[in-house]
């Protein structure tokens, strides 16, 4: 039987899984000076320029894409989204920082691969009883540490991915960025370019899916 | 049926979060540098001719304005001529009108 007993992590902090909700990880680059200059010059038809914007970008745009799509398609979505944004260099507005503009961008491109990967009815993985385990040592955790370690195993991306390849392509986008990389429903609604009431609904359900999903991954409550 | 509790599913949420925000995705080495050029290059070849579009908007919506003063302008200075025109007469008539043509 899967342990519900004392652990050290203290619950109080439990809701906190929606903790403040702004990733660290994913920091937005201040526009610079010669940024500016960089784009004006591309504009202007320097195209040899955009190579030094990329240079710039790149780092941010893969960890970006990285969370986002299989190992093997990071390259490809990180090329795309350079060209997307190349394309439409002219809507860019310098309204907000050029990394930010990039980013909304990179998710727009993961949400179409994953509309993509649903249309043509890629086959979804099943929990292994790795997995199974995985959950059981996990709940079992003892300390803070231990709790740490099990999360940052190969076992808990792979379950994670499970749960995620089983939403819509809208629900896994919102439910990424809102509940997983901390954006606010009214950041996340500008990035994905969709209105703040259909992020709130979804992100509602998604998450709702996500617990439920996660309600039944007892091996018991598949037999 | 057997499920998990809230507790244990509210456990499992927070393990899959720390687990998405441990990747950092910065081990990924990928440098797409050289194939977004050659795309960008093959992409600006076929719109040979083409202004970027920023500079195409920018060069819209000038030569917008501008027709748009000429026109206005132009229609001002119709209208005024064709007040000259028709107020002439008029004002020539208003000339005489004032002694009437029959005194009794």
């Amino acid at each position: 039987m899967m342990s519900h007993v004392a652990f050290a992590v203290d619950m109080q902090a439990l809701p906190g899984w929606h903790r403040s909700m702004t990733d660290d990880s994913l920091p937005v680059v201040k526009p610079r000076q010669d940024e500016r200059e960089l784009l004006r010059r591309i504009r202007q038809g320097e195209i040899e320029r955009y190579a030094d914007l990329i240079d710039l970008h790149q780092r941010h745009v893969i960890r970006i894409v990285g969370r986002r799509v299989p190992s093997d398609r990071v390259a490809e979505i990180v090329h795309d989204v350079f060209v997307r944004a190349y394309v439409n260099l002219g809507q860019f507005s310098e309204s907000v920082p050029f990394d930010h503009w990039l980013t909304g961008i990179a998710i727009r491109t993961c949400y179409d691969f994953w509309r993509d990967q649903a249309r043509h009815a890629v086959p979804v993985s099943s929990l292994t009883e790795e997995h199974h385990r995985w959950i059981e040592q996990t709940l079992s955790a003892q300390s803070d540490a231990q709790f740490r370690r099990q999360a940052e195993t190969r076992d808990a991306a792979e379950v994670l991915e499970w749960a995620l390849q089983q939403l819509s392509p809208e629900n896994r986008a919102v439910l990424t960025l809102v509940h997983l990389d901390g954006y606010s429903v009214r950041e996340a609604a500008q990035l994905l370019g969709w209105t703040l009431v259909n992020v709130k609904v979804r992100a509602h359900r998604a998450r709702r899916a996500l617990r439920n999903l996660l309600r039944h991954t007892s091996p018991r409550s598949a037999s | 049926m057997n499920q998990h509790t809230d507790i244990d599913v509210h456990k499992l949420e927070r393990a899959l979060v720390d687990s998405y925000r441990s990747r950092s995705g910065a081990s990924y080495e990928v440098d797409v540098t050289q194939q977004v050029m050659r795309d960008v290059r093959r992409l600006d070849t076929e719109r040979e001719g083409w202004t970027p579009p920023a500079m195409l908007d920018q060069l819209i919506w000038q030569t917008a304005t501008r027709a748009a003063a000429v026109v206005l302008i132009a229609a001002m200075l119709t209208v005024g001529l064709f007040r000259l025109q028709s107020d002439g007469p008029a004002l020539v008539a208003e000339d005489f009108e004032p002694a009437p043509l029959f005194e009794e």
